[in-house]
């Protein structure tokens, strides 16, 4: 059964300049237990629909139901009585910088009216799901961004959520941290069964965690449905580029997909800028050389704002056309250097 | 006059040694001392018994704030303003009325805790919706996600995520106040500002004044020095560890 369930839901701002329409028209369904993505670009509108999940952005039109009821029907004692079975967490935090980890996630217990003894023996529980329970008494300015994040899911927690929303939760946080909170958030999601919804602007973060998808644009969802589906056959130009920016998306920290036949020969980096690309500098290659090289990996990057292609090539074992070949592509106005950390 | 005048400000007049001097006016300025931090403290204390409420109530009714109510957010603002824009010298003269009906005479140190706290509601209301508006929104946010009240946040999330901003300012209006309590002195107040009125503006004896004038910044820097040793000792947001 669906645990939240969203209806025609729009939200419109106004402003000094008129009226922005932050959301249009936007249908969800998110089944209990699913962890359930919801990407967009900055401005899309997903902080504000994730807000609509708990009511701290009230629709302008449209439904919310939690478990089947209307949150719009709910009194302002119902509503935070609700409120604390959905867990939230926030890219930079939100922690209170005067308290310490312990009593920052005792305070939603608080709110449940339970006692310091129970607030702190719960608390300490959490800390310890989290792998925090070494840090009870710091405060949050003497921890990493990481660290801050899992106070803050121990604290989203506390309540007993039966769902918990994530606000770019890993934006401030660097690849490595982010993977370990996204794992704990994957094992939160099966050791508790809770509803997990990702709000993020990157790709690897849906692919990594979520079983379905919603990909907002402009106000309104371009696409939804399986993560797999969608990355396999992107129906929308949007979902083509979100999953186009997904740079992540090579297997294991940048080594080849897969080992090339020609194992041994010798494997070489170029670089090329824009003006570089218009010719077909490897394909001539080739055809001057009658010999088949092979490319380990292609990429572009922006350096500066100028787009840099990568390429790394391995020449044929035994090869003595290499020098010449070398030769050509800095001809050619090509980068070319070693590539050791592909040597085999 | 001139030369000679400036010079005797920074020497005991002819024929007083300092022992002579000190038994002279010594108590004199001891009492002097002992008033001006009664009617400082005691205005600053009643201030804040309403100036606190009322700039909690200014951040919590202002239109970005928990439970917008732009009437009341209005009106306490036009009081506050209009109060503030009074200068206090004329304030203590307006309030002579107020002050005789409320402490029995107008004039005195008790009686200037009157005007005192009155100057010193709106200026402190000001203060406090100023550091209760520096505290995170994204932490009041959380702590409505969570099902948190109003009052909730304004005890458990507002005064105390703005403590460290809220005791630098009350240092701040403790020292205005101290001033405004010197300057009482000019109409019949007490303390270190009547003595130095009385006897340096009255009968010219500019070593008193000098000595007065002194002991007003020796209180005002020992009032600063503890309140920021205060702000800072309760501050949580230093990297290193320690509590």
């Amino acid at each position: 059964m669906s645990e939240i369930t969203i209806e025609h839901l729009s939200k419109t701002f106004l402003s000094k300049d008129g009226t922005v329409e932050a959301l249009k028209n936007v249908d969800l369904s998110i089944a209990s237990g699913d962890i359930f993505g919801i990407i967009g670009m900055s401005g899309a509108g997903k902080s504000t629909l994730v807000r609509c999940m708990n009511y701290l952005e009230i629709p302008t039109e449209g439904r919310v139901l939690i478990d089947g009821r209307a949150l719009g029907d709910f009194s302002e004692k119902e509503l935070r009585k609700q409120r604390e079975s959905i867990g939230m967490i926030f890219q930079h935090f939100n922690l209170l910088m005067q308290k310490s980890v312990l009593d920052n996630v005792c305070f939603p217990l608080y709110i449940q009216g339970k006692t310091k003894a129970q607030a702190r023996q719960r608390a300490a529980e959490l800390l310890e799901i989290v792998g925090l329970s070494d840090k009870q008494k710091a405060y949050p300015a003497q921890l990493s961004g990481g660290h801050k994040q899992r106070v803050a899911i121990a604290r989203a927690l506390a309540s007993d959520p039966k769902i918990l929303l994530c606000d770019e939760a890993t934006s401030a946080l660097d690849p490595q941290t982010t993977s370990q909170i996204l794992e704990l958030l994957k094992s939160i999601n099966k050791q508790f069964g809770i509803t997990i919804v990702v709000i993020t602007h990157q790709m690897s973060v849906v692919r990594e965690i979520c079983e379905h998808v919603a990909i907002l644009s402009g106000g309104e969802v371009a696409e939804q449905g399986l993560v797999s589906d969608i990355f396999t056959h992107p129906k929308t130009a949007v979902a083509r580029e979100m999953i186009l920016r997904d740079s992540g998306a090579e297997v294991e920290s940048g080594k080849p997909l897969v080992q090339s036949e020609i194992q041994s020969g010798e494997i070489i980096r170029i670089v090329f800028s824009e003006n570089s690309a218009f010719e077909p500098v490897i394909a001539n290659m080739i055809l001057m050389f009658r010999e088949p090289v092979n490319i380990l990996k292609a990429d572009t990057k922006n350096v500066g704002g100028v787009a840099k292609g990568e390429m790394i090539l391995q020449f044929m074992k035994n090869s003595t056309n290499v020098p010449a070949m070398k030769g050509h592509l800095a001809e050619c106005g090509l980068a070319v250097g070693e590539a050791p950390e592909y040597g085999n | 006059m001139g030369i000679e005048h400036l010079l005797a400000f920074s020497i005991l007049p002819e024929g007083y040694t300092l022992s002579s001097w000190l038994d002279q006016y010594g108590s004199m300025l001891m009492s002097g001392i002992l008033e001006t931090i009664y009617m400082t403290v005691v205005s600053t204390a009643l201030g804040y018994l309403f100036g606190l409420p009322m700039g909690v109530i200014l951040t919590v009714t202002d239109k970005d704030g928990l439970k917008p109510n732009a009437v009341v957010y209005k009106v306490l603002d036009v009081i506050a303003n209009i109060v503030r824009s009074v200068p206090f010298l004329i304030l203590l003269i307006m309030l002579i009325p107020f002050t005789r009906f409320v402490v029995g005479k107008s004039y005195g140190s008790t009686a200037v805790i009157v005007p005192l706290t009155i100057a010193a509601i709106p200026f402190i209301a000001r203060m406090v919706e100023s550091s209760l508006k520096e505290v995170d929104a994204g932490v009041i946010e959380a702590a409505k996600s969570m099902g948190a009240s109003t009052m909730r946040i304004v005890f458990r999330v507002l005064l105390v995520e703005g403590r460290t901003s809220l005791i630098v300012n009350a240092t701040i209006a403790t020292g205005t106040i101290l001033g405004y309590s010197a300057m009482a002195g000019a109409v019949g107040g007490g303390g270190l500002g009547a003595i130095a009125v009385r006897y340096g503006y009255n009968r010219y004896q500019y070593d008193i004044m000098i000595v007065t004038v002194i002991l007003l910044i020796i209180l005002f820097q020992i009032f600063q020095t503890v309140g920021m040793f205060i702000a800072n000792k309760l501050d949580r947001r230093k990297t290193a560890s320690g509590n």
